[in-house]
């Protein structure tokens, strides 16, 4: 936590209300983004107990899909198959190629017309729909698996493309409202108070009087993936009079059990899909930053490759990657993450206060300027212009004689610090001195230039270089059809299953005082 | 003890601890009952997992998913100790006794290598000397591998997806393998056998992907080992923090009987007299923590927005006072001079970006606003 967001979360603290941390939104929304809330029985990696998705206002309107017994085979996949027929369908149309002209060197490409955009409320969410979910489908059909639906075999492509894409740093397709949120706003709360999004919501509120009563009323309300454990309490019985009815073979009682659960499940459900629209809309207010529109254009370069793979066929994932794959992956996760940062420093004054408080930035007020100036650059002959601005500071700087620094308002201008002392900061614009010398910079004017360098070379490895940190790793584990390995219970296992109501701490094992 | 070895610093901990209470109960007392709970679900199917793999296989499923590390011979030639055979003794303390009693003798047969030792120790209980106060651990198993060496064995129900687990979760488990290993290590050395026969990692046997189906992995100890053996030498003994205590603390402040309010408000003020040492990942392993938190809340405490912000505002005790600090005019001499002027930079900083941003919803508000 930076200085600069330490005072904003005393801010907050103090007006017990949160307080925005940028002055422009980060994040691509869509106009009407896919909401996606999930609930998942505890005790079992991928066994949704409710899912709910929708791109409208209200919950009422949003499907959703409700499994009375996950632990039975038909049961979960009933409620999963309804939500994978949905969201292929809400997908396909955005796996539509169109063919448009190469910028460069003429001929044809690919391209898909838009990528989606799915907001879920919080990053548990994410991950246990993308790598959990998706991970637990994808294999399905092949090999020695059972068979499902295709369109449930197309949405664990899918959501396991989205759970990999995830990981790229900026990225807008696969949002969780918690991590958007967060990013423009502080609380007067900690980071892992902020990861549940009932909790955020109250701040940019604004609490009462006895905050922490409030926010521990909220707290309760997890979104999702995983129940609270007094309310899974209250659906153990529920859960087991369906598995009941079941066995029973009894159709009449097996509705009114399904009715009971989802009459349990469903206002959870509704609960997290209107927050995450609230959060959307919260967003939504905040004017975009430039740089937005530029890192969607790489989500839609993305989503394309993925889109062309779909045109051949349910795109495959190898269960882990290979190191090649792993090396280049991870190259372009560092790459992202170091042109987010530029980008969101050169686009956002907030955001660069954090890099002027560690005394990244030379901020003053320009006292001379020299056009006219000329110097022969290293490795060059000839002379070339090399304009030269005398700052004097408002701020504290650490750069020092010789590091290079960029004008906030134009980076192509780039400049070395010539000399300075406490007061003064010469710098030589070594880089775009014709943009410098047209821009309108005139003694008296503040001027901010930060110490960002981005690289913009070439990647230091060949595209099929595996680097020395992947190499020698373990064997890749390919793309087979692993075995099913689902958690189904026979109905007479799942009559054996007992109530075990609420957990005392106590009835932890490990412990024995 | 995981709550310990998370917070070593904490005092109040280690004396709850030492007193031998129960950190939910007297979080409940107090008013704040903790925010932990388990899932009736999952506890139920870590249950069976685990009988699954032991009794209802006659152990056949826990041989089968070692057999990449520790060669046990299957059932029925399989030796299992269970110390839970002892059988119910009349009182919990000589049950207990007498399960220690056993484990010792189960494998102190290992540790010479009779023909007659178990290959696999079930429910043993390891005692263990933590900090002055003894306590009893109870690890899943412990598997003896046929040739010279004792291996520990952790079952856990959260799912090995593609041979990686949640992170966090497996990191829980070293950590509390790490005490198991230091506490069976002990027991061998007050046995008079070489601790070095106990391998330094831990086999965590957990389902397969989604089913389950079990899987093992070897998770190394040695490291968590060193931290935890680190950490615990470098605390301050019971008997120390009691000396600073006022002679006449009590937890016993009246039975669940009399007026609760008054009990509670008595409690409070023991509990108050003890320092903790709260952040907010307290929440996550400590009983105690909500009872802390509200604690920190009221004095403003930096340390309940995180760790970094105690650390980068040593010397400033609340977050109120750290705003002033960013707010004044001028330097101030004395202890937290240098946190102001970082602070006061930092702050410099922010008013010329809010003033640049000329989004006048951003600039910033003094207490006077208020919340809306």
């Amino acid at each position: 936590m930076s200085l600069v967001d330490l005072i904003l979360t005393a801010e907050a603290a103090e007006s017990r209300s949160a307080v925005r941390k940028t002055a422009f939104r980060h994040v691509h929304l869509d106009e009407r983004p896919l909401i996606v809330v999930a609930f998942n029985l505890s005790g079992e990696a991928a066994a949704p107990i409710g899912l709910m998705w929708g791109t409208g206002s209200s919950a009422d309107d949003a499907d959703f899909a409700v499994s009375g017994e996950p632990r039975n085979r038909e049961s979960r996949f009933e409620a999963i198959n309804a939500f994978c027929d949905d969201f292929t369908r809400h997908l396909s149309p955005y796996l539509r190629l169109e063919t448009v002209p190469k910028r460069r060197g003429g001929g044809f490409r690919q391209v898909a017309k838009a990528a989606p955009q799915i907001v879920v409320p919080n990053s548990a969410t994410r991950s246990y729909l993308g790598a959990r979910l998706g991970r637990s489908l994808r294999y399905l059909g092949l090999g020695e698996t059972h068979e499902v639906p295709e369109p449930t075999q197309w949405a664990g492509a899918h959501l396991s493309w989205l759970a990999e894409h995830s990981n790229l740093p900026g990225q807008s397709v696969f949002v969780a409202a918690t991590e958007a949120l967060a990013d423009h706003y502080a609380t007067g709360q900690s980071a892992l108070e902020n990861a549940n999004l009932a909790s955020l919501l109250a701040w940019i509120d604004g609490l009462p009087d006895d905050a922490l009563a409030m926010l521990e009323s909220v707290e309760d309300s997890a979104y999702g993936p995983v129940p609270n454990p007094e309310w899974e309490a209250q659906l153990e019985p529920l859960v087991r009079a369906y598995g009941d009815a079941l066995r029973a073979g009894d159709k009449e009682a097996e509705q009114r059990a399904l009715d009971e659960v989802e009459k349990a499940v469903r206002p959870k459900l509704a609960e997290a899909y209107q927050a995450t629209h609230r959060a959307i809309e919260i967003l939504r207010k905040i004017p975009p930053a430039p740089g937005v529109a530029e890192r969607w254009g790489t989500d839609e370069r993305s989503w394309t490759t993925h889109a062309i793979r779909a045109s051949k066929g349910i795109p495959r994932f190898a269960r882990r990657h290979d190191p090649l794959r792993a090396a280049r992956a991870l190259q372009q996760w560092s790459a992202a993450a170091e042109r987010l940062e530029t980008q969101q420093a050169f686009d956002d004054p907030l955001v660069l206060a954090r890099l002027d408080a560690e005394g990244r930035c030379i901020t003053g007020v320009v006292e001379e300027v020299d056009r006219q100036n000329s110097e022969v650059k290293p490795g060059n002959s000839r002379r070339s212009s090399v304009p030269l601005v005398d700052v004097r500071l408002t701020g504290p700087t650490r750069l020092l004689a010789g590091e290079r620094a960029r004008l906030v308002t134009d980076k192509r201008i780039a400049a070395v610090v010539r000399w300075r002392d406490e007061e003064t900061v010469r710098l030589a614009v070594m880089d775009a001195a014709r943009a410098f010398c047209d821009a309108p910079i005139r003694p008296g004017h503040e001027i901010v230039f930060v110490g960002l360098d981005p690289w913009e070379g070439q990647d230091p490895w060949g595209p099929n270089e595996v680097p020395w940190t992947h190499r020698d790793g373990e064997e890749p584990v390919d793309g087979d059809a692993p075995p099913d390995d689902s958690p189904d219970m026979s109905l007479d296992e799942l009559a054996a299953v007992p109530i075990v109501g609420i957990v005392s701490p106590d009835d932890v094992g490990g412990v024995v005082l | 003890m995981a709550a310990l070895t998370e917070n070593p610093g904490c005092s109040r901990r280690r004396i709850v601890d030492a007193a031998g209470l129960k950190a939910h109960e007297l979080a409940d007392r107090l008013g704040h009952p903790t925010l932990r709970g388990q899932s009736p679900f999952a506890i139920e199917t870590g249950n069976r997992f685990e009988d699954r793999l032991k009794k209802r296989s006659g152990y056949a499923l826990l041989v089968e998913a070692l057999a990449p590390f520790v060669d046990l011979p299957a059932p029925p030639d399989l030796n299992v100790e269970d110390v839970n055979s002892v059988g119910r003794l009349a009182d919990a303390q000589t049950w207990m006794e007498a399960r220690v009693a056993k484990t010792d003798e189960a494998l102190a047969r290992i540790a010479r290598g009779g023909a007659d030792a178990p290959h696999v120790v079930d429910h043993p209980v390891l005692r263990l000397d933590l900090t002055g106060s003894s306590v009893n651990l109870e690890p899943d198993a412990l598997a003896f591998r046929v040739g010279d060496r004792l291996e520990l064995v952790e079952i856990k129900s959260y799912a090995v997806i593609d041979g990686q687990a949640d992170p966090a979760k497996v990191s829980a488990t070293a950590a509390q393998s790490a005490v198991y290993h230091m506490a069976l290590r002990a027991t061998l050395e007050r046995l008079g056998f070489d601790p070095e026969l106990l391998a330094w990692s831990v086999i965590l046997v957990a389902p397969r992907n989604f089913g389950r189906t079990p899987t093992a992995h070897r998770i190394p100890l040695r490291k968590k080992s060193a931290a935890l053996a680190r950490v615990l030498g470098s605390v301050p003994r019971v008997g120390e923090l009691l000396d600073d205590l006022p002679h006449d603390l009590s937890f016993d402040v009246g039975s669940t009987n009399t007026d609760s309010r008054a009990a509670s408000e008595a409690l409070n003020v023991v509990v108050s007299a003890i320092d903790a040492l709260y952040v907010p990942e307290c929440v996550q392993n400590c009983d105690m923590a909500k009872f802390c938190r509200s604690e920190a809340w009221s004095n403003d405490d930096p340390s309940r927005v995180g760790r970094t912000a105690r650390d980068s505002l040593a010397g400033v005790s609340s977050l109120s006072e750290a705003l002033a600090l960013a707010r004044s005019a001028n330097a101030t001499d004395g202890s937290d001079a240098e946190v102001g002027g970082a602070l006061r930079d930092a702050f410099g900083a922010l008013e010329r970006a809010r003033a640049r941003s000329g989004d006048q919803s951003l600039l910033s508000r003094t207490v006077t606003d208020g919340p809306r």
